[in-house]
Protein backbone atom coordinates (compact mmCIF):
# COMPACT_ATOMS: atom_id res chain seq x y z
CA UNK A 1 0.00 0.00 0.00
CA UNK A 2 2.02 2.95 -1.57
CA UNK A 3 1.06 5.85 1.01
CA UNK A 4 4.16 7.41 0.07
CA UNK A 5 4.12 10.99 -1.61
CA UNK A 6 6.49 12.65 -3.77
CA UNK A 7 9.82 12.76 -1.32
CA UNK A 8 9.59 9.28 -1.27
CA UNK A 9 13.00 9.39 0.83
CA UNK A 10 12.38 11.76 3.41
CA UNK A 11 8.49 10.69 4.18
CA UNK A 12 9.71 7.01 4.05
CA UNK A 13 12.63 7.97 6.69
CA UNK A 14 9.68 10.11 8.74
CA UNK A 15 7.86 7.25 8.64
CA UNK A 16 9.95 5.18 9.56
CA UNK A 17 11.06 6.95 12.46
CA UNK A 18 7.26 7.09 13.99
CA UNK A 19 7.06 3.34 13.44
CA UNK A 20 10.57 2.94 15.90
CA UNK A 21 9.86 5.57 18.28
CA UNK A 22 6.19 3.66 18.71
CA UNK A 23 7.37 0.27 18.94
CA UNK A 24 9.48 1.76 21.71
CA UNK A 25 6.62 3.21 23.64
CA UNK A 26 4.32 -0.20 22.81
CA UNK A 27 7.36 -2.25 23.89
CA UNK A 28 8.18 -0.21 27.00
CA UNK A 29 6.07 -2.16 29.95
CA UNK A 30 7.57 -5.41 28.54
CA UNK A 31 11.35 -3.96 28.80
CA UNK A 32 9.91 -2.54 32.04
CA UNK A 33 8.31 -5.96 33.52
CA UNK A 34 11.61 -8.14 32.36
CA UNK A 35 13.81 -5.21 33.83
CA UNK A 36 12.60 -5.24 37.35
CA UNK A 37 11.46 -8.49 37.64
CA UNK A 38 15.70 -9.13 37.31
CA UNK A 39 16.11 -6.49 39.97
CA UNK A 40 17.23 -6.54 43.88
CA UNK A 41 14.47 -5.08 46.06
CA UNK A 42 16.67 -2.51 46.83
CA UNK A 43 17.43 -1.75 43.50
CA UNK A 44 13.79 -1.96 42.34
CA UNK A 45 13.21 0.66 45.43
CA UNK A 46 15.53 2.97 44.28
CA UNK A 47 14.63 6.50 42.91
CA UNK A 48 17.58 6.74 40.66
CA UNK A 49 17.48 3.19 38.96
CA UNK A 50 18.73 2.07 35.36
CA UNK A 51 16.54 0.17 32.68
CA UNK A 52 18.91 -2.47 33.04
CA UNK A 53 18.49 -5.04 35.46
CA UNK A 54 20.57 -5.34 38.60
CA UNK A 55 23.95 -7.00 38.14
CA UNK A 56 24.01 -10.20 39.27
CA UNK A 57 20.14 -10.63 37.70
CA UNK A 58 17.94 -11.15 41.09
CA UNK A 59 16.25 -14.72 39.25
CA UNK A 60 15.88 -15.60 43.53
CA UNK A 61 12.57 -13.37 42.32
CA UNK A 62 11.01 -15.52 40.42
CA UNK A 63 11.73 -18.76 43.04
CA UNK A 64 10.43 -16.46 45.36
CA UNK A 65 6.81 -15.85 43.56
CA UNK A 66 7.19 -19.74 42.41
CA UNK A 67 6.93 -20.53 45.39
CA UNK A 68 4.32 -18.27 46.75
CA UNK A 69 1.90 -18.92 43.61
CA UNK A 70 1.02 -22.42 42.54
CA UNK A 71 1.71 -21.83 38.87
CA UNK A 72 1.86 -25.29 37.44
CA UNK A 73 -2.23 -25.25 39.14
CA UNK A 74 -2.77 -22.27 37.09
CA UNK A 75 -1.42 -22.94 33.87
CA UNK A 76 -3.20 -26.41 34.35
CA UNK A 77 -6.78 -24.69 34.50
CA UNK A 78 -5.99 -22.49 32.45
CA UNK A 79 -5.05 -24.53 29.34
CA UNK A 80 -7.77 -27.43 30.34
CA UNK A 81 -10.59 -24.79 30.65
CA UNK A 82 -9.12 -23.22 27.30
CA UNK A 83 -8.81 -26.47 24.97
CA UNK A 84 -11.62 -27.74 26.09
CA UNK A 85 -13.74 -24.53 25.82
CA UNK A 86 -11.84 -23.87 22.48
CA UNK A 87 -12.57 -27.71 21.16
CA UNK A 88 -16.05 -28.23 21.34
CA UNK A 89 -17.34 -24.10 20.14
CA UNK A 90 -15.18 -24.12 17.67
CA UNK A 91 -16.39 -27.53 16.63
CA UNK A 92 -20.10 -26.67 16.82
CA UNK A 93 -19.52 -23.07 15.46
CA UNK A 94 -18.12 -24.87 12.27
CA UNK A 95 -21.10 -27.34 12.17
CA UNK A 96 -23.47 -25.21 12.49
CA UNK A 97 -22.37 -22.43 10.12
CA UNK A 98 -22.06 -25.26 7.52
CA UNK A 99 -26.06 -25.61 8.48
CA UNK A 100 -26.74 -22.45 7.82
CA UNK A 101 -24.38 -22.13 4.83
CA UNK A 102 -25.45 -25.07 3.08
CA UNK A 103 -29.12 -26.86 4.05
CA UNK A 104 -32.52 -25.23 3.64
CA UNK A 105 -35.00 -25.67 6.07
CA UNK A 106 -38.20 -24.26 7.55
CA UNK A 107 -36.95 -22.15 10.32
CA UNK A 108 -33.31 -20.80 9.57
CA UNK A 109 -34.06 -17.32 8.90
CA UNK A 110 -35.59 -16.73 11.89
CA UNK A 111 -33.24 -18.96 14.26
CA UNK A 112 -30.28 -17.09 12.60
CA UNK A 113 -31.88 -13.64 12.59
CA UNK A 114 -32.32 -15.40 16.68
CA UNK A 115 -28.94 -15.46 16.81
CA UNK A 116 -28.13 -12.36 15.24
CA UNK A 117 -29.85 -10.21 17.21
CA UNK A 118 -28.40 -11.02 20.79
CA UNK A 119 -25.11 -10.39 18.87
CA UNK A 120 -26.53 -6.86 19.89
CA UNK A 121 -26.82 -7.48 23.37
CA UNK A 122 -23.86 -6.47 25.77
CA UNK A 123 -22.62 -8.81 27.66
CA UNK A 124 -23.56 -7.26 30.89
CA UNK A 125 -26.57 -8.27 30.95
CA UNK A 126 -26.59 -11.74 30.77
CA UNK A 127 -24.20 -12.23 33.93
CA UNK A 128 -26.58 -12.16 36.34
CA UNK A 129 -28.51 -14.64 34.84
CA UNK A 130 -25.89 -17.09 34.05
CA UNK A 131 -24.27 -17.20 37.46
CA UNK A 132 -27.94 -17.98 38.72
CA UNK A 133 -28.67 -20.50 36.66
CA UNK A 134 -25.19 -22.06 37.22
CA UNK A 135 -25.86 -21.75 41.67
CA UNK A 136 -29.31 -22.64 41.05
CA UNK A 137 -28.67 -25.70 38.54
CA UNK A 138 -31.17 -28.47 39.50
CA UNK A 139 -29.74 -32.11 40.71
CA UNK A 140 -26.08 -30.48 41.61
CA UNK A 141 -24.06 -29.88 44.04
CA UNK A 142 -26.20 -30.29 46.60
CA UNK A 143 -29.74 -28.85 44.70
CA UNK A 144 -32.57 -30.52 44.70
CA UNK A 145 -35.20 -30.78 41.61
CA UNK A 146 -36.03 -27.29 41.54
CA UNK A 147 -32.35 -26.25 42.32
CA UNK A 148 -32.59 -24.97 45.99
CA UNK A 149 -30.38 -26.14 48.95
CA UNK A 150 -26.92 -25.98 47.52
CA UNK A 151 -24.56 -24.34 45.57
CA UNK A 152 -24.52 -26.03 41.87
CA UNK A 153 -22.18 -25.77 39.22
CA UNK A 154 -20.26 -22.99 41.62
CA UNK A 155 -16.32 -23.97 41.45
CA UNK A 156 -16.66 -26.24 38.75
CA UNK A 157 -15.18 -26.94 35.36
CA UNK A 158 -18.30 -26.79 33.96
CA UNK A 159 -18.82 -23.59 34.91
CA UNK A 160 -16.23 -21.99 33.70
CA UNK A 161 -16.06 -23.70 30.50
CA UNK A 162 -19.83 -24.41 29.06
CA UNK A 163 -21.60 -21.40 29.42
CA UNK A 164 -19.57 -19.71 26.53
CA UNK A 165 -19.32 -22.53 24.37
CA UNK A 166 -21.90 -20.95 21.94
CA UNK A 167 -20.32 -17.80 20.22
CA UNK A 168 -22.80 -16.27 17.56
CA UNK A 169 -19.86 -14.61 15.84
CA UNK A 170 -17.84 -17.73 15.31
CA UNK A 171 -20.68 -19.20 13.71
CA UNK A 172 -21.27 -16.29 11.57
CA UNK A 173 -17.78 -15.96 10.81
CA UNK A 174 -18.10 -19.80 9.47
CA UNK A 175 -21.39 -19.33 7.44
CA UNK A 176 -19.36 -16.15 6.05
CA UNK A 177 -16.62 -18.91 5.36
CA UNK A 178 -18.30 -21.07 3.35
CA UNK A 179 -19.80 -19.05 1.37
CA UNK A 180 -16.97 -18.15 -0.04
CA UNK A 181 -16.25 -21.81 -0.51
CA UNK A 182 -17.13 -23.35 -4.04
CA UNK A 183 -19.89 -25.93 -4.11
CA UNK A 184 -17.82 -27.98 -6.42
CA UNK A 185 -15.53 -29.99 -4.12
CA UNK A 186 -18.96 -30.45 -2.07
CA UNK A 187 -21.13 -31.52 -5.15
CA UNK A 188 -18.43 -33.93 -6.78
CA UNK A 189 -18.10 -35.59 -3.08
CA UNK A 190 -22.27 -35.47 -2.76
CA UNK A 191 -22.57 -37.49 -6.16
CA UNK A 192 -19.87 -40.02 -4.74
CA UNK A 193 -22.41 -40.55 -1.79
CA UNK A 194 -20.67 -38.34 0.68
CA UNK A 195 -23.23 -37.77 3.85
CA UNK A 196 -22.66 -34.60 5.88
CA UNK A 197 -20.38 -36.30 8.41
CA UNK A 198 -18.03 -37.63 5.91
CA UNK A 199 -18.51 -34.12 3.94
CA UNK A 200 -17.06 -32.24 7.02
CA UNK A 201 -14.10 -34.42 7.89
CA UNK A 202 -12.75 -35.40 4.70
CA UNK A 203 -13.93 -32.57 2.18
CA UNK A 204 -14.41 -29.46 4.71
CA UNK A 205 -12.19 -29.24 7.49
CA UNK A 206 -9.07 -30.06 4.73
CA UNK A 207 -9.99 -26.55 2.49
CA UNK A 208 -11.07 -24.91 5.96
CA UNK A 209 -7.60 -25.25 7.97
CA UNK A 210 -7.08 -21.11 7.60
CA UNK A 211 -10.50 -19.98 9.35
CA UNK A 212 -10.49 -22.87 11.65
CA UNK A 213 -6.88 -21.81 13.06
CA UNK A 214 -7.63 -18.36 13.43
CA UNK A 215 -10.77 -18.99 15.11
CA UNK A 216 -8.95 -21.48 17.49
CA UNK A 217 -6.47 -19.16 18.50
CA UNK A 218 -8.85 -16.41 18.83
CA UNK A 219 -10.99 -18.41 21.33
CA UNK A 220 -8.13 -20.27 23.09
CA UNK A 221 -6.94 -16.84 23.81
CA UNK A 222 -10.21 -14.81 24.56
CA UNK A 223 -10.95 -17.99 26.99
CA UNK A 224 -7.15 -17.70 28.22
CA UNK A 225 -7.71 -14.53 29.49
CA UNK A 226 -10.83 -14.53 30.78
CA UNK A 227 -11.53 -12.52 33.93
CA UNK A 228 -14.88 -11.34 34.73
CA UNK A 229 -16.97 -14.92 34.52
CA UNK A 230 -14.32 -16.93 36.58
CA UNK A 231 -14.39 -14.09 39.01
CA UNK A 232 -17.91 -14.57 39.79
CA UNK A 233 -18.31 -18.36 39.30
CA UNK A 234 -15.14 -19.78 40.85
CA UNK A 235 -13.98 -19.44 44.70
CA UNK A 236 -11.87 -21.84 45.29
CA UNK A 237 -8.08 -21.39 44.82
CA UNK A 238 -8.04 -24.63 42.72
CA UNK A 239 -9.42 -23.90 39.97
CA UNK A 240 -8.10 -20.40 39.58
CA UNK A 241 -7.02 -19.67 35.83
CA UNK A 242 -4.24 -17.80 35.39
CA UNK A 243 -5.93 -13.54 35.69
CA UNK A 244 -7.76 -15.16 38.56
CA UNK A 245 -4.64 -16.36 40.59
CA UNK A 246 -2.09 -13.54 39.57
CA UNK A 247 -5.25 -11.07 40.53
CA UNK A 248 -3.81 -11.57 44.24
CA UNK A 249 -1.02 -9.61 43.04
CA UNK A 250 -2.98 -6.60 41.49
CA UNK A 251 -3.78 -3.67 42.84
CA UNK A 252 -5.88 -5.34 45.98
CA UNK A 253 -3.75 -4.77 48.67
CA UNK A 254 -0.32 -3.74 47.17
CA UNK A 255 1.50 -2.71 50.54
CA UNK A 256 2.38 -6.87 50.82
CA UNK A 257 3.72 -6.73 47.47
CA UNK A 258 6.99 -5.85 45.87
CA UNK A 259 7.37 -5.03 42.75
CA UNK A 260 10.01 -7.34 41.22
CA UNK A 261 8.67 -10.62 42.66
CA UNK A 262 5.06 -9.46 41.55
CA UNK A 263 6.58 -9.03 38.31
CA UNK A 264 8.11 -11.73 37.95
CA UNK A 265 4.95 -13.52 38.39
CA UNK A 266 3.70 -11.57 35.40
CA UNK A 267 6.83 -13.06 33.18
CA UNK A 268 5.99 -16.06 33.99
CA UNK A 269 2.75 -15.75 33.56
CA UNK A 270 3.07 -14.31 29.64
CA UNK A 271 4.86 -17.10 28.30
CA UNK A 272 2.00 -19.24 27.06
CA UNK A 273 0.88 -16.45 25.71
CA UNK A 274 4.07 -15.36 24.01
CA UNK A 275 4.63 -18.97 23.12
CA UNK A 276 1.37 -19.11 21.11
CA UNK A 277 1.11 -15.24 19.69
CA UNK A 278 5.02 -16.66 18.28
CA UNK A 279 3.89 -19.67 16.82
CA UNK A 280 0.84 -18.28 15.68
CA UNK A 281 1.10 -14.86 15.09
CA UNK A 282 0.87 -14.72 11.52
CA UNK A 283 -1.69 -16.99 10.65
CA UNK A 284 -3.72 -15.19 13.21
CA UNK A 285 -3.14 -11.74 12.09
CA UNK A 286 -3.83 -12.32 8.34
CA UNK A 287 -6.95 -13.95 9.45
CA UNK A 288 -7.23 -11.22 12.08
CA UNK A 289 -7.10 -8.40 8.93
CA UNK A 290 -9.65 -11.01 6.49
CA UNK A 291 -12.52 -10.52 8.96
CA UNK A 292 -12.01 -6.85 9.31
CA UNK A 293 -12.40 -6.94 5.55
CA UNK A 294 -15.44 -8.29 6.18
CA UNK A 295 -16.89 -6.11 8.20
CA UNK A 296 -16.42 -3.12 5.96
CA UNK B 1 -33.17 -33.11 8.53
CA UNK B 2 -30.15 -32.97 8.64
CA UNK B 3 -29.91 -29.08 8.85
CA UNK B 4 -31.39 -28.77 11.91
CA UNK B 5 -29.09 -31.67 13.32
CA UNK B 6 -26.05 -29.71 12.49
CA UNK B 7 -26.85 -26.64 14.16
CA UNK B 8 -28.63 -28.42 17.31
CA UNK B 9 -25.92 -28.21 19.33
CA UNK B 10 -25.20 -24.78 18.93
CA UNK B 11 -28.61 -23.61 19.17
CA UNK B 12 -29.83 -25.52 22.02
CA UNK B 13 -26.36 -24.01 23.92
CA UNK B 14 -27.36 -20.55 22.80
CA UNK B 15 -31.13 -21.04 23.70
CA UNK B 16 -30.21 -22.37 27.32
CA UNK B 17 -26.78 -20.00 27.68
CA UNK B 18 -27.57 -16.71 25.85
CA UNK B 19 -31.76 -16.79 25.28
CA UNK B 20 -32.63 -17.94 28.58
CA UNK B 21 -30.53 -15.79 30.57
CA UNK B 22 -31.52 -12.75 28.82
CA UNK B 23 -34.91 -13.11 29.37
CA UNK B 24 -34.85 -14.44 32.51
CA UNK B 25 -32.07 -10.45 33.08
CA UNK B 26 -35.40 -8.79 32.06
CA UNK B 27 -37.70 -10.73 34.35
CA UNK B 28 -35.25 -10.42 37.53
CA UNK B 29 -35.13 -6.35 36.82
CA UNK B 30 -38.93 -6.20 38.00
CA UNK B 31 -38.46 -8.59 41.35
CA UNK B 32 -36.57 -8.81 44.34
CA UNK B 33 -35.15 -12.08 45.65
CA UNK B 34 -34.28 -11.15 49.63
CA UNK B 35 -34.96 -15.02 49.35
CA UNK B 36 -33.03 -17.11 47.38
CA UNK B 37 -34.56 -20.38 48.67
CA UNK B 38 -37.69 -19.09 47.59
CA UNK B 39 -38.92 -17.94 43.93
CA UNK B 40 -38.66 -14.51 42.99
CA UNK B 41 -40.82 -11.85 44.11
CA UNK B 42 -42.92 -9.68 41.51
CA UNK B 43 -41.89 -5.88 42.52
CA UNK B 44 -42.58 -4.15 39.41
CA UNK B 45 -41.01 -0.63 38.69
CA UNK B 46 -39.38 -0.48 42.43
CA UNK B 47 -36.27 -1.39 41.60
CA UNK B 48 -35.78 1.44 38.67
CA UNK B 49 -37.55 3.99 40.55
CA UNK B 50 -35.05 3.52 43.42
CA UNK B 51 -31.71 3.26 40.82
CA UNK B 52 -32.93 7.10 39.78
CA UNK B 53 -32.51 8.70 42.75
CA UNK B 54 -29.43 6.42 44.23
CA UNK B 55 -26.41 8.34 44.41
CA UNK B 56 -23.79 5.35 44.08
CA UNK B 57 -25.83 4.38 41.05
CA UNK B 58 -24.99 7.07 39.97
CA UNK B 59 -21.73 8.05 40.33
CA UNK B 60 -21.24 4.45 39.00
CA UNK B 61 -22.56 6.08 35.54
CA UNK B 62 -20.73 9.08 36.06
CA UNK B 63 -17.49 7.62 36.30
CA UNK B 64 -18.01 4.66 33.00
CA UNK B 65 -19.24 7.61 30.98
CA UNK B 66 -15.52 9.30 31.74
CA UNK B 67 -14.41 6.19 30.29
CA UNK B 68 -16.09 6.47 27.58
CA UNK B 69 -15.26 9.28 26.81
CA UNK B 70 -11.44 9.05 27.48
CA UNK B 71 -11.00 5.64 25.78
CA UNK B 72 -13.10 5.49 22.44
CA UNK B 73 -11.35 8.22 20.70
CA UNK B 74 -8.09 7.52 22.23
CA UNK B 75 -8.45 3.87 21.75
CA UNK B 76 -9.67 4.35 17.63
CA UNK B 77 -7.25 7.28 17.19
CA UNK B 78 -4.23 5.37 18.41
CA UNK B 79 -5.27 2.20 17.11
CA UNK B 80 -5.55 3.55 13.42
CA UNK B 81 -2.32 5.37 13.86
CA UNK B 82 -0.80 2.16 14.49
CA UNK B 83 -2.74 0.57 11.62
CA UNK B 84 -1.56 3.29 9.65
CA UNK B 85 2.39 2.48 10.40
CA UNK B 86 1.62 -0.85 10.13
CA UNK B 87 0.61 -0.79 6.53
CA UNK B 88 2.91 1.53 5.15
CA UNK B 89 5.20 -1.22 3.82
CA UNK B 90 8.52 -0.81 5.69
CA UNK B 91 10.84 -3.47 6.58
CA UNK B 92 9.93 -5.92 9.34
CA UNK B 93 6.31 -4.94 9.13
CA UNK B 94 5.11 -8.40 10.16
CA UNK B 95 7.22 -7.63 13.29
CA UNK B 96 5.84 -4.77 14.09
CA UNK B 97 2.18 -5.62 13.91
CA UNK B 98 3.27 -8.68 15.72
CA UNK B 99 4.52 -6.20 18.52
CA UNK B 100 2.08 -3.53 18.50
CA UNK B 101 -0.48 -7.13 18.76
CA UNK B 102 1.32 -8.32 22.16
CA UNK B 103 -0.64 -6.37 24.41
CA UNK B 104 -3.88 -7.88 23.49
CA UNK B 105 -3.19 -10.92 23.67
CA UNK B 106 -1.67 -10.08 27.14
CA UNK B 107 -4.39 -11.14 30.20
CA UNK B 108 -5.46 -7.52 31.48
CA UNK B 109 -4.31 -9.27 35.17
CA UNK B 110 -0.68 -9.09 33.83
CA UNK B 111 -1.28 -5.37 32.12
CA UNK B 112 -2.93 -4.14 35.31
CA UNK B 113 -0.07 -5.33 37.64
CA UNK B 114 2.78 -4.03 35.20
CA UNK B 115 0.84 -0.71 35.11
CA UNK B 116 0.48 -0.54 38.16
CA UNK B 117 3.94 -0.52 38.78
CA UNK B 118 4.11 2.41 36.31
CA UNK B 119 2.17 4.67 37.41
CA UNK B 120 3.05 3.50 41.55
CA UNK B 121 4.37 6.98 42.79
CA UNK B 122 7.51 7.22 43.42
CA UNK B 123 9.96 4.38 42.36
CA UNK B 124 7.24 3.97 39.46
CA UNK B 125 8.45 4.16 35.84
CA UNK B 126 6.70 7.62 35.08
CA UNK B 127 7.32 9.01 38.08
CA UNK B 128 11.32 8.38 37.64
CA UNK B 129 11.15 9.32 34.26
CA UNK B 130 9.32 12.66 35.08
CA UNK B 131 11.95 13.36 37.88
CA UNK B 132 15.04 13.50 35.07
CA UNK B 133 13.28 16.34 34.21
CA UNK B 134 12.42 17.87 37.29
CA UNK B 135 8.83 17.09 36.82
CA UNK B 136 7.33 16.14 40.61
CA UNK B 137 5.19 13.01 40.36
CA UNK B 138 1.91 12.32 41.41
CA UNK B 139 -0.48 9.77 42.73
CA UNK B 140 -1.37 8.93 39.48
CA UNK B 141 -3.87 6.12 40.64
CA UNK B 142 -5.02 7.80 44.04
CA UNK B 143 -6.07 11.15 43.06
CA UNK B 144 -9.04 11.85 41.36
CA UNK B 145 -8.43 13.84 38.68
CA UNK B 146 -6.05 11.39 37.48
CA UNK B 147 -7.01 8.02 37.65
CA UNK B 148 -9.37 7.58 35.05
CA UNK B 149 -6.76 9.41 32.40
CA UNK B 150 -4.23 6.85 33.64
CA UNK B 151 -6.65 3.62 33.26
CA UNK B 152 -7.48 5.28 29.88
CA UNK B 153 -3.95 5.13 28.68
CA UNK B 154 -3.24 1.84 29.85
CA UNK B 155 -6.26 0.46 28.55
CA UNK B 156 -5.92 1.76 25.25
CA UNK B 157 -2.43 0.73 25.04
CA UNK B 158 -3.60 -2.86 25.68
CA UNK B 159 -6.94 -2.93 23.45
CA UNK B 160 -5.09 -1.45 20.28
CA UNK B 161 -3.94 -4.42 18.89
CA UNK B 162 -7.87 -6.09 17.37
CA UNK B 163 -9.04 -2.84 16.22
CA UNK B 164 -5.69 -1.79 14.31
CA UNK B 165 -6.36 -5.27 12.54
CA UNK B 166 -9.70 -4.06 11.23
CA UNK B 167 -8.04 -0.82 10.15
CA UNK B 168 -5.53 -2.65 8.48
CA UNK B 169 -8.37 -4.07 6.38
CA UNK B 170 -9.84 -1.16 5.92
CA UNK B 171 -7.24 0.51 4.64
CA UNK B 172 -5.87 -2.12 2.13
CA UNK B 173 -9.55 -2.16 0.83
CA UNK B 174 -8.75 1.60 -0.62
CA UNK B 175 -8.03 1.11 -3.75
CA UNK B 176 -4.42 2.80 -4.33
CA UNK B 177 -6.15 4.72 -7.45
CA UNK B 178 -7.58 6.90 -5.01
CA UNK B 179 -4.44 7.88 -3.27
CA UNK B 180 -2.06 7.93 -6.36
CA UNK B 181 -4.62 10.73 -7.91
CA UNK B 182 -4.83 12.53 -4.67
CA UNK B 183 -0.90 12.46 -5.14
CA UNK B 184 -1.02 13.18 -8.64
CA UNK B 185 -3.42 16.58 -8.18
CA UNK B 186 -0.68 17.75 -5.72
CA UNK B 187 -2.25 16.76 -2.05
CA UNK B 188 -0.23 16.29 0.93
CA UNK B 189 -0.08 13.40 3.41
CA UNK B 190 -2.65 14.46 5.60
CA UNK B 191 -4.90 16.26 2.57
CA UNK B 192 -5.20 12.80 1.15
CA UNK B 193 -5.50 11.46 4.82
CA UNK B 194 -8.62 13.50 5.23
CA UNK B 195 -9.86 13.85 1.78
CA UNK B 196 -9.76 10.12 0.60
CA UNK B 197 -8.35 7.87 3.88
CA UNK B 198 -10.88 8.58 6.37
CA UNK B 199 -13.93 9.04 4.07
CA UNK B 200 -13.17 5.59 2.32
CA UNK B 201 -12.68 4.04 5.89
CA UNK B 202 -16.04 5.12 7.25
CA UNK B 203 -17.86 1.80 7.23
CA UNK B 204 -14.94 -0.12 9.41
CA UNK B 205 -14.63 3.60 11.85
CA UNK B 206 -18.16 3.36 12.04
CA UNK B 207 -18.08 -0.01 13.36
CA UNK B 208 -14.91 0.22 15.77
CA UNK B 209 -16.50 3.40 17.55
CA UNK B 210 -19.69 2.05 18.11
CA UNK B 211 -18.64 -2.16 19.13
CA UNK B 212 -15.99 0.16 20.78
CA UNK B 213 -18.38 2.15 22.96
CA UNK B 214 -19.94 -0.91 23.54
CA UNK B 215 -17.77 -2.72 25.23
CA UNK B 216 -16.23 0.67 27.54
CA UNK B 217 -19.64 1.59 28.94
CA UNK B 218 -18.86 -1.96 30.55
CA UNK B 219 -15.41 -2.06 31.73
CA UNK B 220 -14.76 -3.70 34.83
CA UNK B 221 -11.23 -5.76 34.49
CA UNK B 222 -9.47 -2.62 33.69
CA UNK B 223 -10.97 -0.07 36.52
CA UNK B 224 -10.98 -3.23 39.58
CA UNK B 225 -7.47 -4.82 39.35
CA UNK B 226 -6.07 -1.22 39.66
CA UNK B 227 -7.63 -0.30 42.63
CA UNK B 228 -7.28 -2.08 46.52
CA UNK B 229 -10.30 -3.89 48.33
CA UNK B 230 -11.62 -0.63 49.28
CA UNK B 231 -12.32 1.10 46.27
CA UNK B 232 -12.32 4.65 46.17
CA UNK B 233 -15.39 6.62 45.01
CA UNK B 234 -13.77 7.95 41.66
CA UNK B 235 -12.98 4.28 40.10
CA UNK B 236 -16.15 2.83 41.05
CA UNK B 237 -17.41 2.42 37.40
CA UNK B 238 -21.11 0.99 36.80
CA UNK B 239 -20.16 -2.82 36.24
CA UNK B 240 -18.37 -2.57 39.31
CA UNK B 241 -21.91 -1.57 41.19
CA UNK B 242 -23.33 -4.51 40.04
CA UNK B 243 -20.51 -6.93 40.51
CA UNK B 244 -20.86 -6.01 44.01
CA UNK B 245 -24.24 -5.44 44.60
CA UNK B 246 -25.37 -8.97 42.50
CA UNK B 247 -22.21 -10.96 43.72
CA UNK B 248 -21.89 -9.31 47.22
CA UNK B 249 -25.09 -8.75 48.55
CA UNK B 250 -26.92 -10.89 46.29
CA UNK B 251 -29.67 -7.87 45.63
CA UNK B 252 -30.54 -9.51 42.18
CA UNK B 253 -32.96 -7.64 41.34
CA UNK B 254 -31.76 -4.36 41.90
CA UNK B 255 -28.22 -4.97 40.28
CA UNK B 256 -30.39 -6.62 36.92
CA UNK B 257 -32.61 -3.19 37.00
CA UNK B 258 -29.37 -1.41 36.80
CA UNK B 259 -28.20 -3.38 34.38
CA UNK B 260 -31.10 -2.75 32.28
CA UNK B 261 -30.79 0.99 32.68
CA UNK B 262 -26.89 0.06 31.23
CA UNK B 263 -28.32 -1.74 28.23
CA UNK B 264 -30.65 1.29 27.73
CA UNK B 265 -27.73 3.70 27.51
CA UNK B 266 -25.61 1.62 25.38
CA UNK B 267 -29.09 0.87 23.03
CA UNK B 268 -29.32 5.00 22.85
CA UNK B 269 -25.87 5.73 22.54
CA UNK B 270 -25.28 3.12 19.55
CA UNK B 271 -28.51 4.56 18.09
CA UNK B 272 -27.06 7.56 17.91
CA UNK B 273 -23.99 6.77 16.64
CA UNK B 274 -25.48 5.16 14.27
CA UNK B 275 -27.82 8.17 12.92
CA UNK B 276 -24.42 10.03 12.82
CA UNK B 277 -22.74 7.92 10.99
CA UNK B 278 -25.48 7.10 8.74
CA UNK B 279 -25.60 10.74 7.06
CA UNK B 280 -21.88 10.32 6.37
CA UNK B 281 -21.44 7.10 5.06
CA UNK B 282 -20.35 6.54 1.10
CA UNK B 283 -21.08 3.46 -0.72
CA UNK B 284 -18.93 2.76 -3.76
Amino acid sequence: MNVFGPNRLATRTVVAGLAVCTAAVMAFPFIFMLSVSLKSVTDANSLRQSILPSIPPAFDNYIFIWKMIDFPRLFMNSAMVATVDTGFSVAFAFVAGYGFARYRFPGKRIIFTALLATMMIPGHMNLIAKYVQIVRWPLVGGNDILGRGGSGFVDTYFALIVPSLASVFMVFFFRQHFYSVPKDLEDAAKIDGCGATRMLSMVLIPISTAALGAMTVLQFLGSWNQYLWPLIVVNSKELHTIPLGLARLAGRDYAQMIAPESLAGTVIAMVPSLALLFAFGKLFIRQGIAIGGLKG
Amino acid sequence: MTGYLLIAPEVVLFVVFNALPIVFSVYLGFSRWPDMTRLPEWAGLTNFRRALSDPLVRMGFRNSLYYVVLFVPGVVGFSLFLAILANAGLKGQNALRTLFFLPEVTSVTIVAIVWYYIYAPGYGALDRFLSTFGHPGRMWLNDPKTFMPAISVMSIWKNSGQRMLLFIAGLQAIPSTFHEAAIIDGASAWQRFRYVTVPLLLPVLSFVVIITSIQAFQVFAEVQLMTPSAIPDHAQVIMFWVYREAFRYFRFGYAAAVSLYLFALIFIFTALQRLYFGRRVEVY
